[in-house]
């Protein structure tokens, strides 16, 4: 009888030592600890646009098994204790777990609803963190998930479980808000270009500074070449670039003409010639070779140094399409030969900038 | 003749036995003990303890004994459950009538404080606090303090609650309690109030802006700034359209919020206008340039703290002084628009994630504006030129 009573009183004792630690324990599961540091990053903020979310925290409960993690959106609140209503328009069906750090070894359970996506693994403690073993940073990008329909402030819940299924009480929770909103249209036009001017010289490649507009070679003589330069800046925009073409005639003296070179020719004195070309020459010295970063380059007649020639109407820089800023040098020689008629020799040269857009 | 005197034991027998010793001691006056903290079992409590004495009688020990049954002199006391004074318990703030009484003791099993000092007479209202008291462990209830003065400290040291009490000057019993704590609890939950918008206000709306002339056409020898302007508007010149972007946050992350800005620069199809970089610059007119800078408008509110290199500390002079007609974008202003840092998927704007622009504090709504700039080459393009730019802003919590 005596032995009974003690066997009834120690199973009593066993008991409430168990029921003590039941309860015990289930009140440490009722304080649920706040994640931290929590945030998630959309790659897209636009209202029905299907974005990637970084999803990012702190677990600090390194005790407890990790086999679940549960992440409500919601419209209403990011209170874990309110009842969530699932943003309007959003939808989280096509989730797509693309990467995951810290924590590892997620899936997306079929659980899973259009706004609540419960990711699942073995249950196993969190991984501390190297740099600070006192938390563990865990990391969850979901790619394929369409935003709300609205422009505005939604929240998301994050629970972590002890349990696959998220099941029982949480070990850690804590709320995230989120906003969706219009984007930002910037606007311009670029309007069609073509800039050209000529002068005898642009200080500073500069069109406002042009200098001059007539070339006087002075004396001919027949044993030195008379030589003398203008320029001209050309730019634009055309896609299909541009022509500058030469327009005008030999020099004349009323019906007394200096030939002109045909075809690219070197300086010969005591010979009619008269030629231009677009670079630096040596024979003469005269001239310069183009300056700037455009595209354009002289033509091929007119391209080439101590070679001169002078056809009109010929083009005699060309571009293939747009070009920046370019300073173009003509370089002009006349040599007259013996018994050329005395007068004064005169022309007038026209360029002519044809844009191709 | 029984329920006679069971009636008198209830309405009179104390007044019976109170006649009979109040010949042997007067009754305190205005006599009272504060609690710092009524929490049941709480440690380290304070008892701040007043009484007047009934006439100026000489005295020189002070009792004060802790009942859980009653506070009536003379009767048997029961210790508190729980309740200690401590063994060594602490006095402070004697009044100055009483300042030489620094020795105290306990009696009772840390029960009862007897405080002790030079005889003399009291007639004045004696305080001190009693520091060290561990309060009864059940919440709710009452307990009683009983205190008295003795002529000796002899006299004192040899209390009874029961006893005789040779030498008992003064009495007074005052009741005690503990009580339950309220626990007030509320929750504030996460906020991110974001809005992005081109007229006055959000709620003005708007998602577009445009660079250029009243035609939104740039040019090559004019640089065009859409900067927010909020106010001296009229001094921008009419060709200048005035129309900015703004961003509106307000946040309660407690590890601030990131502000950032996805998309491509101006483009026409595949043409680009140059972004600037990931290097701040000043507008150069003639070279096709596309950047933006960004400022906190407004002193009060949260900060907004733009990031590097969209923080030019003088983007705000963009508003009026780099718009002008005479060759707007050659203020102070530098922008930038990195679309290469970390490649395709990197920390630029173009990035997945776009790029960190400026981070907000905790606060109350502030609103950062935001400045673009768009230069052009003869060479650039004609065409029509667009860019959408997506802003995400993420609190941390």
């Amino acid at each position: 009888m005596i032995r009974s009573r003690r066997a009834f009183v120690l199973v009593c004792v066993f008991v409430f030592i168990c029921c003590f630690i039941i309860a015990s324990s289930n009140k440490s599961k009722a304080f649920n600890g706040l994640l931290l540091n929590r945030s998630d990053r959309l790659s897209d903020s636009q209202a029905s646009t299907s974005a990637t979310n970084l999803v990012s925290f702190q677990i600090t409960d390194l005790v407890d098994n990790l086999g679940s993690v549960q992440l409500s959106f919601c419209s209403n609140s990011p209170i874990i204790s309110v009842s969530c209503t699932p943003p309007s328009g959003f939808n989280a069906s096509g989730a797509v777990l693309s990467a995951q750090s810290g924590n590892t070894g997620f899936s997306i359970s079929g659980a899973s609803t259009s706004n609540v996506v419960i990711l699942t693994r073995a249950p196993a403690p969190p991984n501390p963190d190297l740099g600070n073993p006192s938390v563990s940073t865990t990391t969850f990008q979901l790619d394929s998930v369409v935003n709300p329909n609205f422009s505005n402030e939604y929240y998301l819940k994050l629970q972590i479980f002890p349990t696959t299924d998220a099941s029982g009480p949480d070990t850690q929770e804590g709320g995230v808000a989120l906003a969706t909103n219009n984007p930002l249209g910037v606007n311009a036009q670029v309007p069609r270009m073509l800039f050209f001017c000529t002068a005898i010289s642009f200080p500073g490649n500069d069109c406002a500074l042009g200098q001059g507009d007539s070339i006087n070679f002075g004396n001919f003589s027949n044993n030195i070449t008379s030589s003398g330069t203008s320029q001209f800046i050309v730019s634009g925009n055309p896609d299909n670039g541009f022509t500058v073409s030469v327009q005008g005639t030999t020099m004349t003296s009323g019906n007394d003409t200096i030939s002109a070179l045909a075809s690219p020719t070197p300086s010969v004195t005591g010979v009619n010639q008269f030629g231009l070309n677009l670079r630096a020459n040596s024979t003469p010295s005269v001239g310069n070779n183009s300056t700037g970063s455009g595209i354009a380059v002289p033509t091929s007649n007119y391209n080439q140094t101590n070679r001169f020639t002078f056809n009109p109407n010929d083009v005699v820089v060309a571009s293939a399409s747009r070009s920046d800023y370019q300073t173009f040098t003509v370089s002009y020689i006349v040599n007259t030969a013996n018994g050329q008629a005395p007068g004064v020799y005169v022309t007038t040269l026209t360029y002519v900038c044809l844009a191709n857009f | 003749m029984l329920v006679a005197m069971l009636l008198m034991g209830i309405n009179g027998f104390y007044g019976l036995l109170h006649l009979d010793v109040a010949r042997a001691y007067g009754l305190i006056t205005t006599r009272s003990i504060e609690l710092n903290n009524s929490t049941n079992g709480a440690t380290n409590t304070t008892y701040a303890v007043t009484f007047t004495p009934s006439a100026s009688n000489s005295i020189q020990a002070i009792i004060v004994d802790f009942c859980s049954n009653d506070p009536i002199i003379g009767d048997s006391c029961t210790t508190p459950s729980s309740f200690t004074l401590t063994a060594t318990p602490g006095v402070s703030n004697q009044s100055a009538n009483i300042s030489t009484y620094t020795t105290v003791a306990t009696l009772n099993s840390n029960r009862t404080l007897e405080l002790s000092g030079t005889a003399g007479a009291v007639s004045t209202a004696i305080t001190f606090n009693i520091t060290t008291v561990t309060n009864p462990a059940t919440t709710n209830t009452t307990f009683y303090g009983r205190i008295l003065t003795f002529d000796t400290t002899t006299h004192a040291n040899s209390y009874t609650p029961t006893g005789a009490n040779t030498g008992l000057v003064d009495a007074g019993g005052i009741a005690l309690s503990t009580a339950a704590n309220i626990v007030i609890t509320s929750k504030v939950q996460e906020q991110l109030s974001f809005c992005v918008y081109t007229n006055t206000t959000c709620g003005g709306g708007g998602t577009t802006i445009s660079l250029g002339d009243a035609n939104d056409v740039l040019s090559s020898s004019h640089a065009y700034v859409s900067s927010g302007c909020t106010s001296s508007c009229s001094t921008l010149p009419n060709t200048i359209n005035a129309l900015g972007a703004k961003f509106d946050v307000q946040t309660n992350a407690s590890n601030n919020a990131i502000i950032r800005i996805k998309g491509d620069t101006l483009k026409f199809g595949s043409t680009p206008i140059t972004a600037i970089g990931s290097s701040a610059t000043s507008s150069s007119v003639g070279t096709s340039q596309f950047g933006m800078c960004l400022y906190d408008n407004v002193a009060s509110g949260a900060t907004i703290t733009p990031t590097s290199p969209y923080n030019n500390a003088n983007c705000d002079s963009s508003n009026d002084s780099t718009g002008g007609s005479s060759g707007g974008g050659t203020g102070t202003a530098q922008f930038a628009y990195d679309v290469t840092t970390g490649g395709g998927t990197g920390n630029n704007i173009t990035g997945t994630y776009g790029q960190n622009v400026a981070s907000v504090n905790p606060g109350s709504s502030q609103t950062a504006e935001l400045s673009f700039l768009a230069n052009i080459s003869t060479s650039q393009q004609a065409g029509i030129y667009t860019a959408t730019l997506i802003f995400v802003a993420t609190g941390t919590y």
